[in-house]
């Protein structure tokens, strides 16, 4: 007689729930900062101003929150108005609220 | 012209440097200046910028404690730069465009192809006759009334076509071709030019009335054109064709010791006459006294290997006088006989001789020549 593999049972992932679905976005959601990662590089829009700039460390003003990226050859391939792109070996991102809340 | 409108389309690479340099890229970034590559270095950054916003950027930084430093240009502002340090050269570059399209209305050369000289030399002189030559100024309508008169010389040129293009008159040309074509026999006989036996009888149209071996006379009927058939009606055919027939003739020339003749003098005049860009710019008198043969050339004009709107019209004239030439007795006899030849050849051209007999005579002033051929020739003539 054949011998039959034993199938293996996915786990089951738990369904959320229609009204999660439906329901609002947290808080101050739509004033997070955005990043979009793009290739090698990192773009966002929502830069208000270059607080710090050294090739291991960048720290961006995104207006409710400082994001600070850490690591090596760090640079702003290009800036204008609020949109950056950011290129280079980025080994840490911190995130800080500006008025002390945890972000 | 400002440095900065030269290098609108450039790429400046700068440093910044100071103290706080990211509040200056963050103030740069506020008024929509685009600052690309930016690096950071010890002592501030370096950055691109467009060449557009060079301006701008200086006057944002000027009043901050920042120290602007232009790095590097990349380009065609430098060119541009170049350029309007010597605007002669843009000038005259429009300038030689203009006179390019300008002078391109002139002949500058004409090209004959594979013309021979003879040819060449024809249609030179037919072109000179409508005023074209190297510095004409051509027109269409000079163009079409050349071509017209260059096709009316048929005996030369089967089909022939003048094009003027990029300051080029370059002639293309079929040569004439030739075709025999047989006239309608007309509706008159054929009767003997001399007398004579008939050697051979090739009529092509028409009646016959001889037969080879007959001895006829001259004005007899040899072809006719009109016979009578069996019901005596009459039947008429135009009469064409040969009769060849063994004949004895005789001729006679007189040649004097003492002539006159138009003889070349040797002396020879050359008139010149230069023309450019359609203008005569010089000219020589022709002397007053020569008269003769004439010859004209006209020769391109050529500043080493470049041709030039202009030629060389070239008038040779080489003078002929009426002088007494003076025969010896030998010569004039020789003379006489040649002339009888002459004769012969003139009355019947495709005569053959057989044999001649020579009687020359020397007189005190002319040496008179009697030649009797015995020659085989065409005899059937029309009246």
């Amino acid at each position: 007689m054949k011998s039959h593999k034993p199938i293996k049972q996915r786990p089951r992932r738990a369904l959320p729930h229609l009204t999660d679905l439906f329901a609002q976005p947290p808080a101050a959601f739509y004033r997070l900062p955005e990043f979009d990662l793009r290739g090698k590089s990192l773009l966002t829009r929502g830069c208000r101003r270059v607080l710090e700039f050294t090739p291991e460390r960048i720290c961006l003003d995104m207006g409710s929150f400082t994001v600070t990226f850490y690591g090596a050859a760090l640079q702003i391939e290009s800036l204008t108005g609020k949109s950056l792109i950011l290129t280079g070996k980025i080994r840490r991102i911190d995130f800080a609220n500006k008025w002390g809340e945890e972000p | 012209m400002k440095l900065t409108r030269l290098h609108a389309a450039d790429k400046l690479t700068f440093t910044l440097t100071g103290p706080e340099v990211q509040r200056a890229l963050t103030l740069a970034a506020l008024h929509e200046i685009r600052l690309l590559h930016i690096r950071a270095l010890p002592a501030g950054v370096q950055a691109q910028v467009a060449g557009v916003d060079w301006l701008r950027l200086q006057a944002l930084l000027q009043n901050g404690p920042w120290t602007l430093r232009l790095l590097q240009r990349r380009g065609p502002g430098g060119l541009l730069e170049r350029l309007a340090m010597r605007p002669g050269l843009p000038i005259g570059a429009a300038w030689g465009f203009l006179l390019v399209l300008f002078f391109s209305r002139f002949v500058w050369t004409i090209d004959f192809g594979p013309l021979d000289s003879e040819a060449q030399t024809r249609l030179r002189q037919l072109l000179a006759g409508q005023n074209i030559c190297e510095g004409t100024l051509l027109t269409q309508d000079v163009l079409a009334r050349a071509q017209t008169a260059a096709l009316q010389q048929s005996d030369l040129f089967g089909w022939i076509s003048l094009n003027f293009t990029g300051a080029r008159l370059f002639v293309e040309s079929t040569a004439a071709e030739h075709q025999t074509v047989e006239t309608v026999p007309t509706q008159s006989a054929l009767y003997a030019a001399a007398a004579g036996a008939i050697t051979a009888i090739e009529a092509e149209s028409g009646f016959c009335t001889v037969t080879v071996g007959q001895q006829v006379q001259a004005g007899d009927l040899l072809v006719d054109v009109q016979r009578l058939d069996r019901k005596g009606n009459p039947v008429v055919q135009g009469a064409s064709g040969r009769v060849l027939a063994r004949v004895e003739k005789s001729y006679h020339a007189t040649q004097s010791y003492y002539t006159t003749q138009a003889v070349l003098t040797g002396r020879s005049s050359t008139v010149q006459s230069w023309q450019l860009l359609g203008r005569e710019v010089y000219r020589e008198e022709p002397p007053a006294s020569c008269t003769g043969l004439t010859e004209e050339a006209w020769l391109p004009l050529h500043l080493g290997r470049v041709t030039l709107p202009g030629v060389l019209h070239q008038t040779t004239t080489r003078e002929t006088a009426d002088t007494p030439c003076h025969y010896s007795e030998t010569a004039a006899q020789a003379l006489a006989l040649r002339y009888c030849r002459a004769q012969l050849y003139r009355e019947f051209p495709d005569a053959v001789i057989e044999a001649e007999r020579r009687s020359t005579v020397a007189g005190d002033e002319a040496a008179e020549s009697t030649v009797t051929y015995i020659f085989c020739a065409n005899i059937a003539k029309k009246r």
